[in-house]
């Protein structure tokens, strides 16, 4: 069993790489500015991976060890539209629908997994009114809210609903972190090279044993 | 979902059978199964469905509504005492004037010729081969059918129009019918790779003509319209005549 790969050891990586050891009080970049760096990486290596995966196989394909699951909030009742809303951990990343999120379903004890939620870009709600729909939950995605709908207008109330999406934030810095191994590399070069234009570190002077400033011979 | 192979199978389950060929989406599964409805409906139609067979009343003004839930008709006749339906002639002169009206026997009664050719249907049954009180048939004229009435069908105002003196009370509608939806359309097996084809068509990722090939194999192997020695000695057996040959 590997050691389970936080956030946070990977935030603590790239200070001592940018401090070349321990940082202390004066280093400027905190544990929570590189994690919003880190982020903001993993987001974009997300996206590379899957259109990565569609210039090789042709087909746009997440990484399973992006996903992660999660259980939405109960789902609120929309008077004006008849729809049930509940709210996203983060706003999806900007893949297709089916890639940005995975799939949903409802699920409990005594019934286990349901059929999959059948996703419906927004713009298409309108005239899909006019051809035949099957039984099922319908779900467009807004933001960072996802709107359900039952075929038949039953009620959503109470109904445990999961959803299964890339997740580029944190949410515990000291979770195991969801995404392939071969992407750290990518996320820490990113990183790095974004600190070093925020701190303005020319760091090939500081490794090389020379002194500091410009040579004057 | 069952890994059984039955006659039948959801229309989902054929839906989600595409999604896995080219590896979509789930968010794919909605536009796919549009797109299996409309392989569907063009394959029941060219080929697939399954005609059922009701018993309409005729109505006092010798016409019949189409039973409900027909999309369309293949066959209409009568039942013979043999336990056959005896099919009736399609007459385009018959008008449609008029059909949809409770007492349209006495407004086309109304007519404009009233002393037209004698009737002949009085004997229907020798109509070709009746000369002189016998029976016998007559050189170059047809055999023609042996019809027990005529009919034809508006199809906008889906009746079929009977003519003003049809003897019986019933007719025989034999047509294709909705398919009965239950959140889900069952499909027989044989339409799975057409569909599939005709979804990786439609998206773009097939061509029209594997399409095709799949619908042509498919028909093939429809279990009623499958080849088998049997039938192949039947339409021999059926064939065989005295007769000239090249």
């Amino acid at each position: 069993m590997a050691i389970p790969y936080s956030k946070r050891m990977l935030v603590q990586r790239i200070r001592k790489h940018m401090a070349d050891g321990y940082p202390n009080d004066d280093f400027s970049a905190s544990t929570n500015e590189i994690m919003l760096y880190v982020d903001q990486a993993l987001a974009m290596q997300i996206r590379a991976a899957a259109y990565e995966n569609a210039k090789v196989e042709g087909v746009l394909e997440v990484p399973e060890a992006f996903l992660v699951t999660f259980q939405l909030d109960a789902p609120v009742y929309d008077d004006f539209t008849n729809e049930w809303v509940s709210t996203l951990p983060q706003t999806p990343i900007s893949l297709p629908i089916g890639y940005s999120i995975n799939s949903g379903y409802i699920a409990d004890v005594s019934n286990g997994r349901s059929q999959d939620i059948i996703w419906i870009k927004g713009k298409r709600i309108g005239y899909r009114r006019n051809l035949p729909k099957m039984d099922g939950i319908y779900g467009r995605v807004e933001n960072n809210t996802v709107r359900l709908q039952a075929s038949n207008y039953m009620s959503l109330l109470g109904l445990n609903i999961f959803i299964q999406m890339p997740f580029s934030r944190t949410k515990d810095l000291d979770e195991p972190m969801a995404l392939p191994d071969d992407v750290i590399d990518a996320i820490f070069m990113r990183v790095v090279t974004m600190l070093k234009d925020r701190m303005s570190i020319p760091k090939d002077i500081i490794l090389d044993d020379l002194p500091a400033g410009n040579k004057s011979s | 979902m069952t890994t059984d192979i039955n006659s039948h199978m959801p229309l989902k389950e054929i839906v989600s059978f595409a999604m896995d060929e080219v590896q979509s989406s789930e968010a794919a599964f909605d536009r796919y199964w549009l797109l299996a409805f409309r392989a569907l409906v063009k394959l029941k139609i060219s080929m697939a469905a399954e005609p059922a067979t009701v018993r309409m009343p005729v109505s006092p003004n010798k016409t019949v509504p189409f039973p409900p839930g027909s999309i369309t008709w293949t066959k209409i006749g009568v039942l013979n005492d043999h336990g056959e339906l005896s099919s009736l002639k399609i007459n385009r002169g018959l008008t449609t004037w008029k059909d949809t009206n409770p007492n349209r026997l006495s407004q086309i009664g109304n007519a404009d010729i009233q002393s037209g050719l004698p009737f002949l249907l009085d004997s229907p049954y020798f109509f070709n081969y009746y000369q002189n009180g016998v029976f016998q048939p007559l050189f170059g004229v047809g055999g023609g059918l042996i019809q027990y009435g005529s009919c034809t069908v508006d199809e906008e105002n889906r009746v079929v129009v009977l003519e003003p003196d049809f003897r019986y009370d019933h007719i025989f509608f034999e047509g294709i019918f909705a398919p009965e939806k239950n959140g889900d359309y069952t499909v027989p097996i044989t339409l799975l790779e057409p569909i599939v084809a005709f979804i990786k068509w439609k998206d773009k990722k097939g061509t029209r003509e594997e399409f095709i090939s799949e619908s042509i194999e498919a028909r093939r192997s429809m279990p009623k319209k499958r080849m088998s020695l049997q039938v192949i000695n039947q339409v021999l057996r059926e064939s065989e005549a005295m007769k000239l040959r090249s």
